[in-house]
């Protein structure tokens, strides 16, 4: 099987799943309580123009039907409008997605590089103070609320420390965004020489990314060490040790069999993160895609929240696919 | 047909052999090994038989230096490998080598067979050619093909993840081979190919290997002399014919009946059956091990260990009741004859 024939099966199924998910949570989200129309009118508005908003928007029709209309509209690109911001939600995406996407890698890059070395460190050393200091922090990690964590960071490095700028969105206030191309701002001020906008917008990362990454180092960190340990007790890894092989190219083994099990939970920490900041995203103010969803569910407002879901359903579905590319070039046994 | 190791050379001695394991959250510990000493002389092959838990892996494991002893010592070729203190794995570089129960397990699946094959040439820092050449060598040796040199472990069955495990255990020339249960994960055509395999590469290259096993009928074909052990201790050992000629443990004659020998010449002359399970190995009971099991138990059985008797013949037993034992012995008028298969007798070469 060649790598097109892989990726165009794989695509094959997207479709379907994509068209599932859709159904779902266009269903889910039907049954969020509030009616649209009473909070686009206001309290003091008649049953008449309630009735005739029902009307105009559709909800006066079954649900079925509703849901048809929805996917036929979605066929066309037309992900709806948000009637709080008065605009297609597809450009509210596209203008808030890189801001979550950029927020979430670099949380994830600082998750990889606290839970790997750390589950490879305790894989290692099971014994000792430092190995025993690193699980205790393993099962705090995931236990610790990350806005909780988020405000305490911002109490003690923004409050006392005065190390980073204020909580409030992705830049100084003062600082022009720098010339858009992919719309993270770190990449953006890199690409066009903006190093003003890099700085701030490197700042205003640094704590969030910190947070989170901090809180979801955790599962990475169970993963390396539960699989790397085990591929030590290997009967391959005593083999080599009794050859008299030296301990670091053991190790170094051990995790090469055990990295497709940490990129799999990285993948789905990935997709995860997207919908799972969005407390971070409140706390710091960040204007991100998980932000207009939640503010889309308060108020009622479905067609900003089925857009999220779209949107994160799609990350996480091309991570997923990028991760088994990745599996096709290093396993030989995917191929077959 | 008596087979006999013609070297009396000895390479390999293991002294009052003791491992203890701790017990998680708790203070106690399994008593795996219970001071276990044999001996391996240069060329033959030594069984160590028992039931699952009696200890026997964990001894090899402790042999190819790959557990710490507890206490007791390990002399290979006079140099302590397993003293309690240190591990030293250098000194042991290509001289014993080990081959595993899961043939699967013990390759690395991200490596090609030819690398699985020259690690402990690597590790024995051999030079890149005449490592190459002695990997071809050596699976020419073990019947593998070539072409098997490029694939991964997962493309090989489990005869032939055996052989590549065989072929890398033999590529530095080793005096001493452990083989822990190299068969009993494999179907018995494998099994017969794989034993036979091992006969002709003692016979080649007169290495010594030290065979832990379960299974009787390839014990008595392979090997020399059979030590079984229970509970972690050695209740017997002699020679091969005389240990299934003249079993004289009442736990050995135990393990003889529960199996069916492919040799219909040999017949019970009255089973001995033993009661009960294996006892827990964190609190070991007064007296011999067996005793809470063993039909012929008295009291002092049930309060004294029974030191090794030597009934004649290079034959040790651990039994106080070795004289009440004959009555259950087999009656084997062929003299231990092995299976028609095994009639060929091999004689390991100088």
């Amino acid at each position: 099987m060649t790598i097109f024939q892989y990726v165009a099966r794989r695509l094959a199924f997207i479709v379907p799943q994509l068209l599932g998910i859709v159904a779902v949570s266009f269903f889910l989200v039907s049954l969020i309580p509030g009616d649209p129309a009473v909070l686009m009118l206001g309290p003091l508005a008649s049953q008449d123009s309630i009735a005739k908003l029902h009307a105009s928007l559709g909800l006066n029709q079954p649900l079925a039907i509703r849901f048809l209309h929805y996917v036929w509209r979605l066929l066309h690109g037309d992900l709806g409008t948000s009637w709080q911001t008065q605009r297609p939600v597809l450009l509210d995406l596209l203008q808030r997605a890189p801001a979550t996407i950029e927020l979430v890698t670099y949380s994830l890059l600082v998750a990889i590089a606290v839970g790997i070395p750390l589950g490879v460190y305790t894989a290692v050393r099971t014994q000792g103070i430092p190995s025993k200091i690193a699980t205790m922090y393993g099962s705090v990690a995931g236990t610790i609320p990350d806005f909780w964590l988020g405000l305490v960071f911002i109490f003690i490095f923004y409050n006392r420390l005065h190390a980073v700028p204020a909580p409030t969105g992705r830049l100084d206030l003062a600082i022009p965004p720098p010339p858009t191309i992919t719309g993270f701002y770190t990449i953006d001020g890199l690409l066009t020489g903006d190093w003003t906008a890099l700085g701030s917008a490197l700042a205003h990362l640094a704590l969030p990314a910190l947070t989170l990454g901090l809180i979801n180092a955790g599962p990475i960190f169970a993963m390396t060490r539960s699989t790397v340990s085990r591929m030590l007790d290997s009967n391959f890894a005593a083999y080599a040790q009794l050859s008299g092989l030296p301990r670091s190219l053991i190790i170094m083994r051990a995790f090469r069999n055990a990295f497709p099990s940490i990129v799999t939970v990285i993948s789905v920490l990935y997709g995860f993160l997207i919908g799972g900041a969005v407390l971070i995203e409140f706390v710091f103010s960040w204007g991100g895609a998980g932000q207009y969803a939640v503010q889309g569910v308060l108020n009622a407002d479905i067609d900003p929240v089925l857009g999220f879901v779209l949107f994160s359903a799609i990350f996480s579905l091309v991570i997923y696919l990028a991760v088994d590319l990745i599996y096709f070039a290093l396993d030989p046994r995917v191929r077959r | 047909m008596q087979m006999s190791a013609p070297h009396v050379e000895s390479i390999l001695r293991v002294r009052d052999l003791v491992k203890h394991f701790p017990v998680a959250g708790s203070r106690q510990v399994v008593h795996a090994v219970n001071g276990v000493s044999l001996e391996v002389y240069r060329g033959e092959t030594v069984a160590l038989v028992g039931e699952s838990g009696s200890g026997k892996t964990t001894v090899g494991r402790c042999v190819a230096g790959l557990l710490r002893a507890t206490s007791g010592i390990v002399i290979f070729r006079d140099v302590e490998v397993n003293a309690p203190s240190k591990l030293d794995y250098r000194y042991m570089r290509g001289k014993i080598q080990l081959v595993f129960q899961e043939p699967g397990e013990s390759l690395d699946p991200k490596m090609r067979i030819e690398d699985s094959i020259a690690e402990p040439l690597r590790a024995a820092r051999w030079p890149g050619e005449r490592r190459a050449a002695r990997v071809l060598e050596v699976t020419e040796l073990v019947g593998l093909q070539v072409k098997v040199l490029r694939q991964y472990p997962w493309e090989l069955s489990a005869g032939q993840q055996q052989k590549v495990a065989i072929a890398r255990a033999i590529a530095t020339n080793p005096e001493l081979v452990v083989l822990d249960e190299p068969t009993s994960a494999l179907d018995p055509t494998a099994r017969a190919e794989i034993i036979e395999l091992l006969r002709t590469i003692q016979e080649k290259l007169g290495t010594a290997y030290l065979f832990i096993s379960h299974d009787l009928s390839t014990v008595r074909y392979i090997s020399h002399r059979v030590a079984v052990m229970y509970l972690g201790m050695i209740v017997e050992h002699g020679s091969t014919t005389e240990i299934f000629r003249r079993p004289t443990h009442p736990y050995t004659i135990g393990l003889l009946s529960s199996v069916m020998l492919p040799d219909p010449r040999q017949t019970l002359r009255r089973g001995l059956q033993l009661k009960g399970e294996i006892p827990s190995p964190i609190s070991l009971p007064q007296g011999c091990y067996l005793a809470s099991r063993c039909p012929l138990a008295d009291g002092r059985c049930r309060l004294e260990l029974p030191p090794a008797v030597d009934v004649g013949r290079g034959h040790f037993v651990h039994c106080f009741k070795h004289d009440e034992t004959r009555q259950f012995q087999f009656v084997a008028e062929t003299g231990g004859a092995l299976p028609a298969s095994a009639s060929q007798s091999v004689q390991p070469s100088p």
